[in-house]
């Protein structure tokens, strides 16, 4: 990273004001960082750099830099933000600090409806049953004898970009706006597997999927062929077994689909012909139109990006920027994702980094000579089905403003003649 | 080096080629004792609502009891989510969203705080006193008169005032019920050992993985195999032999039992006579009488199951198999096996030993 060109944040758990890089090291290094704050990069010398010396001892537990420093954000609700942990319903990935794709297990998002409950494997059942010939009971070791797929797909909260809906808060990070998205990767049995096992009547169009949780959180799953063929029951979250904010032993993954949908805690599966009007799919997850009627089994996560970098609360200098960010669709694969530095005049293909992988986060980024008047970045994201990210006044023209799940619409971000980042509305 | 696709078609070829002809089941039956402690969801129609009734009045006084600090003393004002009023405000900038002017069925209600509610303890409270809080709320929001009762005839009736105010994707609203495929009692089974079939299937459908360069871990837990009895009552085992080979080899086993060939039907014939093709899928109709008369003594119309049947057939992967029908799902199917097991037996015991010499016996130099 170069630090002389920009100053970014890499530290800002406070919303307000986050540390620069540079009152960072100022605050831990003390000569390093008096160098730092008085010289140009020309200056720098390997003579300020640290002496090698015999590190800590190994321990059996890997934890991160000192110098690291990454948290999620506990809400308690939209604007309610930082609040302590025991009142929070959701908590926010901290989008803006990761590079790559794999969201850290102990960073991904968490959105619960009655707390997360750290259920004993030995004593958990899944109960599959319903309009089938068999209803089974299937301990978690029978699950993990079963034939398995390892897949990277991401998750998003049906509510991700809750907060611009209306206005644009100035004074917003990337981590409080979009940090309702994960990509990890899951193992688990194919949903078609317990199909054939309990066998299933062929006139069964839904599936009941429940939680252990004390709210038994359900959604009517619709059996289309694409969630029969993709759908799983996951028991292992980027190579060990899932962290009890995300469902253990076992949860649904329902890829590309509304993250309400990958029941966490899963203990039953009942198969019918018809949804079952759950709280979840009438009262929480629909989305009120402008006409006062609301969209209903939208169940598709969108076409969407964001730059993370720069982005919200950071602050860049003029000269070159690295930019970066993520895009991903429930539809598939990311196939471009462009950016406009001039406010959505002109627009230029970002690098996409491989794997480009299906309903899985993509990296992009691209090289940027900031001028240093004031300006809007803006990324845009098209999939392989060619759904286009839209911009955000046609996508409030056929939304409204009252939806609250299922923003998508492009994300601008303002800078101003100091180099300031901020969320704007377009 | 291989690519993920010749590395998958080949783990799965070697799965099918070293597979026993059984395999083990997963799961243990839920009886239905125990399914009830579990099965409580309600659907619109009513379906999965238990006996009980309450009333507003009752209502009124279990919700001051249990739900009035979270939700305000009359359904609003409360630290939680409001649940009365709100009605003609959907289209407006600031819409209030509350069980009267948002939620589209009454059923939804009762199944929502009977299964999550009060917060701290769901399902605390009694059938007859959730019937009375569901009773309680609607009459709060006019829906409901202040002497309303429910159970479960009248409440799947209440209408809902926004019960029209939801318009469900195309997409996930409509979803077809697939077409027949094979012979079955209408459940998702082509006639072939699910767990083989399903081995089988396994790299069409992780297709769009594999060429993402993703190989899923199924190539490596391939060994389930078929099994001696399976739900859709089809004994499918491979052949080594190419079709006319096994069918040939076929005829001479049944022979050699004393059996007597009825018919020799060539699917495949029958498609090129009417410009159609069809892969290899020749069915030989064979018994004997001696075999099967004592089972329609028993159920008569086991009759329409016999004489016996085999299918030789080619896959797309070139694959060549031989499928039977069980002769113990075929009893079954008529009603059980009672008193017929020797006769199962040994009609099981013979197609068995038919089925290995027209598919693996070591061939003839």
């Amino acid at each position: 990273m170069s630090s002389k060109d920009r100053d970014r944040p890499i530290d800002s758990k406070s919303e307000e004001a986050p540390f620069s890089r540079r009152r960072f090291l100022a605050s831990t290094t003390a000569g390093v960082a008096s160098a730092l704050l008085t010289t140009q990069a020309t200056a720098d010398t390997l003579a300020d750099v640290p002496p090698r010396e015999v590190g800590a001892d190994l321990s059996g537990h890997g934890e991160r830099s000192k110098f690291v420093h990454l948290a999620m954000l506990p809400e308690a609700g939209p604007g309610k933000r930082n609040v302590d942990p025991s009142d929070a319903i959701n908590s926010k990935a901290p989008l803006g600090k990761l590079v790559g794709t794999i969201t850290p297990t102990d960073l991904h998002y968490e959105r619960s409806h009655s707390g997360n409950p750290d259920l004993d494997p030995a004593k958990h059942r899944l109960l599959v049953h319903g309009m089938t010939r068999k209803q089974l009971v299937f301990t978690v070791d029978d699950l993990m004898r079963m034939p398995s797929i390892t897949r990277t797909v991401f998750i998003e909260c049906t509510g991700n970009g809750w907060e611009n809906w209306k206005k644009a808060d100035p004074n917003l990070t990337v981590q409080s706006m979009y940090g309702l998205v994960s990509t990890n990767e899951w193992t688990g049995v194919p949903l078609r597997f317990l199909i054939d096992l309990v066998g299933k009547d062929r006139r069964s169009t839904w599936m009941l999927a429940e939680g252990a949780d004390a709210a038994g959180v359900d959604r009517s799953v619709p059996l289309t062929e694409e969630i029969m063929d993709e759908a799983f029951i996951a028991y292992g979250q980027n190579g060990e077994p899932l962290r009890p904010a995300h469902g253990f032993p076992i949860r649904l993954i329902t890829p590309g689909l509304e993250g309400n949908l990958h029941i966490k805690w899963l203990r039953r599966l009942k198969f019918g012909d018809q949804p079952w009007m759950t709280r979840w799919e009438t009262d929480r997850y629909t989305q009120l139109l402008a006409n006062g009627k609301a969209m209903q089994f939208q169940l598709r996560m969108e076409t969407n990006s964001v730059i993370t970098s720069p982005s919200g609360m950071m602050e860049i200098r003029p000269g070159y920027q690295r930019i970066t960010g993520l895009a991903w669709s429930g539809h598939g694969k990311i196939s471009k994702v462009e950016i406009s530095t001039d406010e959505g005049r002109t627009w230029k293909q970002a690098h996409l980094n491989h794997p480009v992988l299906p309903k899985a986060q993509t990296r992009f980024q691209m090289d940027w000579v900031w001028d240093g008047k004031p300006t809007k970045i803006i990324s845009r994201s098209t999939d392989e089905k060619g759904n286009v990210q839209p911009d955000r006044k046609s996508f409030i023209a056929k939304m409204g403003t009252n939806a609250l799940n299922h923003y998508h619409a492009q994300q601008t971000w303002s800078i101003d003649g100091d180099g300031r980042v901020r969320n704007a509305l377009a | 080096m291989l690519s993920p696709k010749q590395l998958f078609a080949g783990a799965v070829a070697a799965a099918l080629l070293v597979l026993p002809a059984y395999a083990f089941d997963f799961g243990r039956p839920a009886s239905s004792d125990e399914i009830k402690l579990w099965d409580f969801d309600v659907r619109p129609d009513g379906k999965g609502l238990p006996d009980g009734s309450g009333m507003v009045g009752h209502g009124k006084e279990v919700f001051a009891e249990n739900c009035a600090a979270c939700h305000g003393e009359n359904g609003q004002g409360g630290i939680n989510d409001r649940l009365v009023g709100g009605q003609g405000t959907l289209a407006s900038d600031k819409p209030i969203k509350t069980v009267g002017s948002f939620w589209p069925y009454a059923t939804t209600l009762f199944d929502y705080i009977h299964r999550a509610m009060p917060y701290q303890a769901p399902g605390l409270l009694s059938v007859d006193d959730y019937y009375a809080l569901t009773a309680y709320i609607l009459s709060l929001n006019g829906i409901l008169p202040p002497d309303g009762k429910l159970d479960k005839e009248t409440l799947p009736k209440v209408k809902m005032p926004n019960r029209d105010g939801f318009i469900p994707d195309p997409e996930f609203s409509k979803v077809p019920v697939p077409k027949v495929i094979g012979i079955g009692f209408g459940h998702d089974e082509p006639s072939m050992p699910a767990k083989r079939r399903w081995a089988q299937k396994g790299p069409a459908l992780f297709g769009p993985l594999r060429t993402a360069g993703i190989v899923p871990a199924l190539a490596l837990s391939l060994t389930v195999g078929a099994k001696a009895m399976d739900r859709d009552g089809l004994i499918t085992i491979q052949s080594r032999y190419t079709p006319k080979e096994t069918m040939q080899r076929l005829e001479t086993a049944v022979k050699s039992k004393g059996m007597t060939v009825f018919a020799h039907i060539d699917h495949a014939a029958g498609a090129a006579e009417v410009g159609m093709t069809l892969r290899p899928t020749d069915l030989l109709i064979f018994g004997s009488p001696k075999g099967g008369t004592p089972l329609m003594q028993s159920a008569q119309t086991i009759g329409i199951d016999l004489p016996l049947k085999a299918l030789v057939w080619e896959d797309a992967e070139g694959h060549v198999w031989l499928s039977y029908n069980d002769p113990a799902w075929v009893v079954q199917r008529h009603g059980g096996a009672a008193g017929m097991e020797a006769a199962v037996q040994t009609m099981s015991g013979a197609l068995k030993a038919i089925a290995t010499e027209a598919t693996s016996a070591a061939p003839k130099k």
